[in-house]
């Protein structure tokens, strides 16, 4: 008996609740109600949202393609460039000294550009040293080297938070000959770009 | 420090209780005169004293081992047995058995006799000192322990030698440690005195270098780039833990320790050039001493502390500088060579070994603070980062030669050189432990 009392409660309510929304929200919530409805019900409007989906994907998908051939070009060009830009990738020191040359001043202006050009792109100058001399000596040398290269390229502009510094000394030698040609190799602060 | 270090038991009877305080206020080999003339001893076969067979062998073990214990300390010429003209084996080996004259003719100044009992795995071992010139004991010892146990009680019965000839013990209880490189990446290595027991401490395959022994001997600092910036570590060697204790994004290098191991020296760019400062170990605070935009790095204390050698290019050449440990009063001790590196200060006078240019290498020197012309101690190839041993009678170096890099000790006065590690592609900065009395 109680079940029967419960279920015509619940049924009446709900026939309320119909009467209720049918009767207070006529013109406006109709033209809302159509337009779901149509879009719900019909079987076209299933075709169009397909429709729509394989356009969006196809542009999802010809812009993932631009974007991977914008890369490969970029990353042709960054080839091109490091290729011909070899150069700069290392600057050279003389002897026990740290001052930067009219070459390596010159190249360092190219890094700026590069910089200016990359604005996203950061720089660690690695600084490094010929094998003779003292080991200690040399990693203090070695941080003079990338220092100068770094205060350089903060008087052409580029924010120093953009360049990181780091001492080798003499511990990543290019070559280990003891000669002049290679112990030149050797002083250098190297430009690794990230 | 030796973790399977056996404990030796051991037994001193001073013989001659009345001979000794005579002996030991005799200087016998004046260790500092610059041309030691080396100290000519004989050195009996030890005396096989119950016959105990299938230990013959130990009477010329016993011998052979003493006498090459001491030659490397350079100090003493190891008479031939071959030219001996008495067996004291056979005479006796007690004061009274010894044929002094007969000795005293082969050139000899000192005579050591010994004799063993072994029974079963026990050892008993007798030694005795003699001045065969004033025909007398100098110093006798009885130690008693395993068969196993017999080099070291020949390393403590040459301590006691050393201490009644040059007045000190010696350096057989003290390890030298190094960086050693392989392969483009670098390790802290130690090796004793003499070469033997290596080891490796670091295994970070990266850049580690500068080990710096602590004076309390617990502990040994360095530089490593395993987290790819130069920081700075401690490792406690007993447990073999290691902590960073400075870190600053830019270059950081170690050098002395303060007396007490509490305080360092070290070199860092973290204000801008590099620059010497006092790390306090235990709040990590920096006190800065140096103020120039030139290089200043590789700062030495003096044995008490109130003075600090470094290096500068403060003047457009690396050269010694001197101040005082406040940082005041800088004055540029070397003016020679165009080149000069790598300050030791002696650890009980004030002499400064340094690495400085000589006719186009590089070469360890010495020098007086007081300034004055530099002894150049070698000559070979080249030479680099001298270390003094703790009693200041030894240095050790890198020698470069042959396209060949070394671990060397020799002498203070340049001579006895001897290699402690070779076989890596290149070796840097050692340094020499104090006495950690390991025998």
């Amino acid at each position: 008996m109680k079940r029967y009392g419960i279920l015509l409660a619940v049924f009446m309510a709900f026939v309320l609740a119909i009467t209720l929304t049918s009767g207070c929200s006529t013109p406006k919530k109709a033209t809302k109600e159509d337009v779901t409805k149509s879009g719900t019900k019909s079987g076209l409007s299933e075709e169009e949202l397909a429709k729509q989906r394989a356009e969006q994907e196809a542009r999802d998908r010809a812009l993932r393609e631009q974007a991977i051939r914008d890369q490969e070009t970029r990353d042709r060009a960054a080839a091109a460039e490091a290729a011909s830009l070899k150069d700069l990738s290392r600057i050279y020191f003389d002897f026990d000294r740290a001052e930067l040359s009219s070459e390596a001043r010159e190249i360092l202006g190219k890094v700026a550009a590069q910089l200016k050009a990359s604005p996203k792109k950061t720089l660690t100058i690695e600084g490094n040293c010929d094998d003779r001399g003292t080991n200690e000596y040399n990693l203090a040398l070695g941080q003079q080297r990338a220092d100068a290269a770094a205060r350089y390229l903060q008087t052409l502009g580029i924010d120093r938070k953009r360049i990181k510094t780091i001492s080798y000394g003499e511990e990543r030698p290019v070559c280990s000959e003891a000669t002049e040609a290679c112990w030149h190799k050797n002083r250098n602060a190297t430009f690794v770009y990230r | 420090m030796r973790k399977n270090h056996i404990v030796l038991f051991f037994v001193c009877i001073l013989w001659l209780v009345t001979a000794v305080p005579v002996a030991y206020g005799k200087v016998y080999i004046n260790i500092d005169s610059p041309s030691t003339q080396k100290f000519p001893i004989a050195i009996t076969p030890f005396k096989n004293m119950n016959n105990a067979s299938s230990q013959e062998s130990l009477s010329p073990w016993f011998a052979d081992t003493l006498g090459k214990t001491l030659e490397i300390t350079g100090f003493f010429n190891i008479l031939d047995r071959k030219a001996f003209l008495v067996d004291q084996t056979k005479l006796g080996i007690s004061t009274e058995n010894i044929q002094f004259p007969a000795w005293t003719g082969i050139g000899a100044e000192s005579l050591v006799t010994g004799g063993f009992t072994v029974s079963g795995r026990d050892l008993t071992l007798e030694c005795r000192l003699f001045d065969v010139v004033q025909g007398k004991l100098i110093v006798g010892k009885r130690y008693t322990g395993k068969l196993e146990e017999r080099k070291e009680m020949v390393v403590r019965f040459a301590q006691e030698i050393l201490v009644a000839l040059t007045g000190e013990k010696g350096l057989f209880d003290t390890k030298i440690a190094f960086a050693g490189k392989r392969g483009g990446s670098s390790e802290i290595h130690y090796v004793n005195f003499d070469g033997t027991e290596p080891v490796t401490l670091t295994n970070y395959r990266s850049i580690t270098l500068s080990p710096k022994w602590s004076p309390d001997g617990k502990q040994i600092s360095f530089l490593s780039y395993k987290d790819g910036a130069p920081d700075l570590f401690v490792m406690d060697l007993n447990r073999r833990t290691t902590r960073k204790i400075l870190s600053t994004g830019r270059l950081n290098l170690p050098a002395t320790w303060s007396a007490d191991s509490k305080r360092m020296l070290v070199t860092s760019s973290k204000d801008g050039s590099e620059e010497i400062y006092i790390l306090s170990l235990a709040d990590g605070r920096m006190t800065r001493l140096t103020n120039d935009p030139s290089i200043d790095v590789s700062p030495s204390w003096s044995p008490d502390g109130k003075q600090i050698a470094f290096v500068s290019d403060r003047g457009g050449t690396p050269q010694i500088y001197l101040m005082d440990s406040s940082g005041a009063g800088v004055r540029r001790l070397t003016f020679e060579g165009g080149y000069n590196t790598s300050p030791a200060w002696h650890p009980r006078s004030n002499r400064i070994a340094y690495e400085g240019r000589a006719g186009g290498t590089f070469q360890v020197m010495v020098l007086e603070t007081e300034g004055g012309t530099p002894v150049q101690l070698t000559t070979n190839g080249r030479s680099e980062n001298p270390a003094w041993s703790p009693d200041g009678r030894y240095i050790a170096f890198v020698s470069r030669l042959g396209g060949k890099s070394r671990v060397c000790v020799m002498n203070s006065n340049g001579t006895n050189v001897r290699v402690i590690h070779e076989g890596l592609d290149a070796y840097v900065s050692p340094t020499w432990s104090p006495h950690l009395n390991f025998y």
